[in-house]
Order: structure tokens, then C-alpha cells, then sequence
């Protein structure tokens, strides 16, 4: 079935890789087979054509709101319609009318805003604030046990990560300041 | 002889190699059965960490990831009705009704007991036709190895998706994605826009993580309500009677699995699908109908895909090529570290293919120990809420992609490849063909090059020779066969012949 956007999305595909097989012509056009070009502009075509190829099912299938990740697409093949039981027995069928539901948004712009704040604030400030953040956004919970969670999960990722493995974490232009 | 047996035995006598593979199957057990946790994601994101390690540590831990996170996944497949893993969704058909009869420890023994049999007959496997593969594979020419990446781009994107054409398209980008940077042969720059940042390439880690890190995290997001189930836990030992009894049925799964996972692109959630079916084909009066909690649906496809795991090592170490997505980021791994897998490893590095074999042997020896002890413990740990498990996985995300070159630069591709890879996951397109296509593009590129070069630059002798050699007749043949399976004459015909 068709979700919403899906048309939208493959569009976006589409001229993506219109674009992308336009660049890889551009890298040494048809000078010769063996040229730098010649590959970049077959895996172009090739998306160029699926894309072609899926937006026409995507506008045929009828608007509908049925998620498909990897796993449950699999479970459906697997559950066969000659075996009711099986089919009965699939995990529960997640309502995706929305695309980019809130929780999607927000999660993703604090992504954002922690990836692009972390040379600045440095990892263990910017985990930090991440951290306690989408854990007391996400979790029904009183503040001080997201709090609790979040600091105790920063220490032993710290530990775990700077002094286990002896990863070089960002310091942060700030803190440096101060130091 | 001896030497093959003594580098197999250093995963074996090394206190701390046998730490580092107990710990990774131990953990591999828990990333597999926490579902939104994969096995590819925990293996992304631990070989950002482990690639300034010695080799033999590295492997040892990812060894024991990959063969506790493949088990792992029937956990809460039995549990909770919820696969933690590809690989485990078959086994859900018939645990859950097992579980909600009472008998969870059962199925969890049983389960152990097959997949630790399974994982034994695929490290077999390795161990006798791997030398062999790799020898025949040292006859193999340019053409042959551009072949066999196009074959296996073509089956994962053909036997794991929603349809072809979003497999392909898949591909495809991953393809494209490879291909950003200096051109190796001509030092051309390809997609650099003239940026300095682009001219070294797109970091495949980063798109590792962000592919099946990232957007796996924010699609599990959009579940994050779902009820959780509990289950009573009884007997964990299985009876030896229901051993014997399934003995040979376990035994036909187990080379079902290692056969495809041995095949390019094809990995243990296809051979445990197949298992099943076969399970459910030659059963012919089973004491509980299958779907309902016959364990018979349960002893094939857990044998099948653990024994998938050393299959997917087959064309890995003996062709440079993915079995399935967890073996296209360990080749990464194995680059990152200076190895080139392909046909001359075993002839450069046998300590390193034995010592491979060694710890894949540890590992599934502490699978059965680790598989049937702590179930009770394990039941209270997998019900960790997703709300604070999803803002866990993306520090962690971040912070495996940052480690590799400490550039913040990776983790800016990484969020975009999230993005990009929620989409993809939310419409149907399946990100495992990304990776093989990011993994395999460079050396399909250098390959299609070579081939026009040998054969002068003319396009008739480069596709008569195709034809005029054996080995590449036989896998454009193997090619063809897969790409006329997806045309709509080739279903009509079988719908008529049904």
C-alpha cells in the first residue's frame, strides 16, 4: 500500500538521480569506456530507471497506512496466506499515517543541534544535555529519574569509550577556554 | 596442517582473546535480541571503535557479535512476538505460540541447542571449502569479480525487498555514493564539487552508521508505545529425545543455511525463511500445526541461519564478497586493518582465515553456555524502555562515527545518511543493498575499467568475453537468470504453470 509521501519522496529520487547522471556526464562524457565517468554514469542510470520504475507503482497503488520496515516486510512474506494461523500471529501493524510524526521532528532536530553544538560545547556537555533532553521528552517519567538515567549513562559511555577504547572525544572550544 | 591448526588454536589460548570473544557473544546476544538493536549496527558502530586494536582482538570481539547477535535475535522473537533480528522473524512463526503455551524455556533451549548445532556445521563448511573456493577463485579475471558483485548487488536487492526496482535503485546509490572522491586510477576528482571535504570520498563508516544506526533509531521511534509483553520462563534444558528427534531436520536446515548464506547478498533471515518452508514441506504429521507452536518451525530456521554465519564467511574471505550486510561491514573492518579479503588471503594470511575459524568455533562453544543460562535475568533486561535505549544508540552512533578520524565532518554525513535512510526504510527501500553497493562499487568500477583495457578498449570483445571464457559464461549465465526472475514474463509463466 501507499503511504503518504511516498509519490512525493520518489519524485525527489527521481530528479535526484536525473541530477546525479547530468554530474557523472559532466566527469568525462563519452570520451571513452575505460574513462572515470562510465561507471558513475550506469549506477545514475540504473536509479534513474528504478526510480522511474517505482514512481509509476507508487502513483498506481491506492493512499493507504500501513508501515513496512525491513523485518516486518520479511514476516509478511514469510507468514503465507495459506497459513492463517501465522498470519494472525504477525506483530502488530504500526499506524503511519503520519511520516515525520513529532517525535520523528524533534528527535532529529536535537540531533541536529547536538551535532553542530558538539565542537563547540564539547562531547561530554552536549551528550549530556542530549541525553536528559530526548530521555525526559521521550519517557513518561519524573524529571530526576530521566536526570538519574541520563548522567549514570554518560558516565559509563565516557568511561566505556575514553578510557576503554582510548577514543579522543571533542574537548569543546568552550571548556578549552577554561582550561 | 599443523600450521592451519595452530593459528586456529591463538583464539583458543590467549586469556584475553578468549575474554574479548566471550564479551562480544555475551553482548551480541543482548544487541541481537533488544529489538532496534541489530547485529549490523552494533558490528557499524564497534569497528569505529576497535580498528586502532590488533587485528586478532578486533576479530575476536566482532566474531563473537556476529554469532551472539544472529542467536540473539530468536530471544525476543520467542519472548515477545517481536524478531530482535531479520534472522529471527522466522523463528517468531512458532516461538510466540510456544512461549504464550507456557513453554518459552523450551523453545529457548531448543533454540539454543540448534542454532549452536547450526553454527558448527557453517564453521565446518568454512573450514573444508573455503581453501577450495579460494583456490579456483585465484583463476578468476576482472570480468569475473565485476560479475560477481553484479550478482551480488542483484540477489539482495531481488530477495530482501519490496520489489526489485527499490533494491536496484539501492544498489545502485550505494554505487554512487562509493564513487564520490578521487578517481584511484586517474586521480579525477568524481562528484567534488570543488570541495577539499569531498576530494578524500564519502566516509563508508558514516554511512554504515547512519544507514543502519541513525535511521533504524528513528524509525523505531515511531514504535515506541508498543505494550510489552511477559512471558513465563520453565525449563531451559531441552530433553535429549527432542534432540534426537529433530536431529535430521536441523541437519538439512543447517546446509540449507550454509549454502545461502554462501551465496552473494543472501543472508540468514532468507535461509531461515527457507528453512521454515522446507521445515513445513517435509513434516509430515508434526505433533503441533505449524504457526501454532510446532517445534519443528522453530528448529529450522534457528539452525539455518546460524549456520548462515560461516556460510556468509565463505565468499567474504575467498572472494572479497559480503555473504550479507553484517559480513559487508566486517570487510570493512578487515580494510580498515590493512587485510584485503579476496583469493590470495589464504594464500598471504592463512593465521589470519584460521584464527577466523577459531574464534567463530569459540564463540558459538560460549553461544550454548551463554544460550542457556541468564534467560531470567536476560527477560528483565530486554524490557529497557526504547525511550531511553533510541537517545543511547544515537550518542552512540555519534560517537562511533566521530572516533574513526575525529573529524566532526563524519557525523554530519551521518545525520543526513539517517535522514535519507529513515525515508528509505518507511517507503519500502531496503538500506542492507546500500552498504554492499557502497563496499563493492570501487572494486566494480576498477574491474569494469580493467576489462575494457584487456580487452583494448573494443566493446566486441569485451562482451564476447563474456561468452568465449567458461567462468564468466557461467556467472553472466547466473546473472541473466537472476535479472530474467524479476521480468513479469517470468511470474506469468509460473502462474500458469501452478
Amino acid at each position: 500500500m501507499k503511504q503518504r509521501g511516498e509519490t512525493l519522496f520518489v519524485a525527489a529520487l527521481l530528479a535526484f538521480s536525473a541530477a546525479a547522471l547530468w554530474e557523472s556526464y559532466g566527469i568525462a562524457g563519452f570520451s571513452k569506456w575505460s574513462s572515470p565517468g562510465v561507471f558513475p554514469m550506469l549506477a545514475s542510470a540504473v536509479m534513474l530507471v528504478c526510480s522511474l520504475f517505482i514512481y509509476r507503482d507508487a502513483r498506481k497503488r491506492g493512499a493507504g497506512s500501513l508501515i513496512k520496515n525491513e523485518s516486518e516486510h520479511t514476516f509478511e512474506l514469510s507468514a503465507s496466506s495459506d497459513d492463517p494461523a501465522a498470519t494472525q500471529q504477525s506483530p502488530p501493524v504500526i499506524d503511519a499515517t503520519r511520516v515525520f510524526p513529532r517525535r520523528v521532528v524533534t528527535i532529529t532536530a536535537l540531533l541536529a543541534v547536538y551535532v553542530v553544538a558538539m565542537p563547540t560545547l564539547g562531547f561530554l556537555l552536549c551528550s549530556g544535555l542530549f541525553l536528559f533532553i530526548s530521555i525526559s521528552y521521550l519517557w513518561n517519567k519524573p524529571l530526576w529519574l530521566s536526570l538519574g538515567v541520563s548522567m549514570a549513562s554518560l558516565v559509563v559511555i565516557h568511561f566505556l569509550f575514553r578510557r576503554v577504547f582510548q577514543v579522543v572525544l571533542p574537548e569543546g572550544a568552550i571548556i578549552s577556554l577554561f582550561l | 596442517m599443523l600450521d592451519a591448526l595452530s593459528f586456529f588454536a591463538i583464539a583458543w589460548l590467549d586469556p584475553w582473546l578468549i575474554f574479548l570473544t566471550a564479551a562480544g557473544t555475551l553482548s551480541g546476544i543482548y544487541v541481537g535480541a533488544i529489538p532496534g538493536l541489530s547485529v549490523t549496527m552494533a558490528t557499524s558502530i564497534l569497528i569505529s571503535f576497535t580498528f586502532k586494536w590488533d587485528v586478532n582482538e578486533a576479530l575476536a570481539l566482532i566474531s563473537g557479535v556476529f554469532i551472539g547477535g544472529v542467536y540473539g535475535g530468536s530471544r525476543t522473537a520467542i519472548l515477545l512476538n517481536i524478531p530482535g533480528a531479520p534472522s529471527a522473524i522466522a523463528s517468531a512463526l512458532d516461538g510466540y505460540p510456544m512461549a504464550k503455551k507456557g513453554a518459552a524455556g523450551e523453545a529457548i533451549g531448543l533454540t539454543t541447542i540448534m542454532s549452536v548445532f547450526g553454527g558448527f556445521v557453517g564453521i565446518i563448511a568454512l573450514a573444508l571449502f573455503a581453501p577450495v573456493i579460494s583456490s579456483i577463485a585465484l583463476m578468476f579475471n576482472s570480468r569475473d569479480y565485476l560479475l560477481l558483485g553484479l550478482i551480488g548487488i542483484t540477489l539482495v536487492g531481488t530477495l530482501s525487498g519490496e520489489s526489485f526496482a527499490k533494491g536496484a535503485f539501492a544498489g545502485a546509490l550505494g554505487v554512487l555514493i562509493s564513487m564520490v572522491g578521487l578517481d584511484p586510477m586517474t586521480a579525477e576528482g568524481r562528484f567534488t564539487f570543488d570541495s577539499v571535504t569531498l576530494l578524500g570520498g564519502i566516509p563508508y563508516i558514516a554511512a554504515m552508521i547512519g544507514f543502519f544506526g541513525v535511521a533504524e533509531a528513528l524509525v523505531q521511534l515511531r514504535q515506541i508505545d508498543l505494550p510489552v509483553v511477559k512471558q513465563k520462563i520453565g525449563r531451559v534444558i531441552p530433553r535429549l529425545s527432542s534432540i534426537k528427534q529433530h536431529f535430521g531436520l536441523a541437519l538439512r536446515s543447517s546446509g540449507i543455511g550454509t549454502v545461502i548464506g554462501a551465496l552473494p547478498g543472501t543472508g540468514g533471515d532468507i535461509a531461515a525463511l527457507l528453512a521454515y518452508d522446507h521445515a513445513k514441506r517435509s513434516t509430515r504429521n508434526p505433533e503441533v500445526k505449524f504457526g501454532e507452536g510446532a517445534t519443528e518451525g522453530l528448529v529450522a530456521p534457528e539452525a539455518a541461519n546460524n549456520a548462515a554465519v560461516g556460510g556468509a564467511h565463505i565468499p567474504m574471505l575467498t572472494l572479497g564478497i559480503p555473504g550479507d550486510a553484517v559480513t559487508a561491514v566486517i570487510i570493512g573492518a578487515l580494510f580498515i586493518h590493512g587485510l584485503k579479503p579476496g583469493p590470495l588471503l589464504l594464500v598471504e594470511t592463512p593465521h589470519l582465515f584460521w584464527f577466523i575459524v577459531g574464534s567463530l568455533t569459540l564463540a558459538n562453544c560460549f553461544l550454548l553456555v551463554f544460550g542457556l543460562s541468564g534467560v531470567r535475568i536476560f527477560t528483565k533486561i530486554v524490557e529497557c524502555p526504547k525511550a531511553v535505549l533510541i537517545p543511547l544508540i544515537i550518542i552512540l552512533s555519534a560517537v562511533g562515527t566521530y572516533a574513526i578520524q575525529n573529524n566532526p565532518a563524519h557525523i554530519y554525513w551521518m545525520l543526513l545518511f539517517g535522514v535519507i535512510g529513515y525515508f528509505m526504510k518507511i517507503y519500502g527501500f531496503q538500506v542492507g543493498p546500500i552498504i554492499l553497493g557502497v563496499i563493492l562499487g570501487p572494486m566494480m568500477d576498477s574491474n569494469f575499467r580493467r576489462a575494457i583495457l584487456g580487452a583494448r578498449g573494443d566493446m566486441g570483445t569485451f562482451f564476447w568475453n563474456f561468452v568465449s571464457h567458461p567462468i564468466s559464461f557461467i556467472l553472466s549465465l547466473a546473472l541473466m537468470i537472476i535479472l530474467m526472475s524479476q521480468l513479469p514474463l517470468w511470474s506469468w509463466l509460473r502462474k500458469r504453470s501452478t
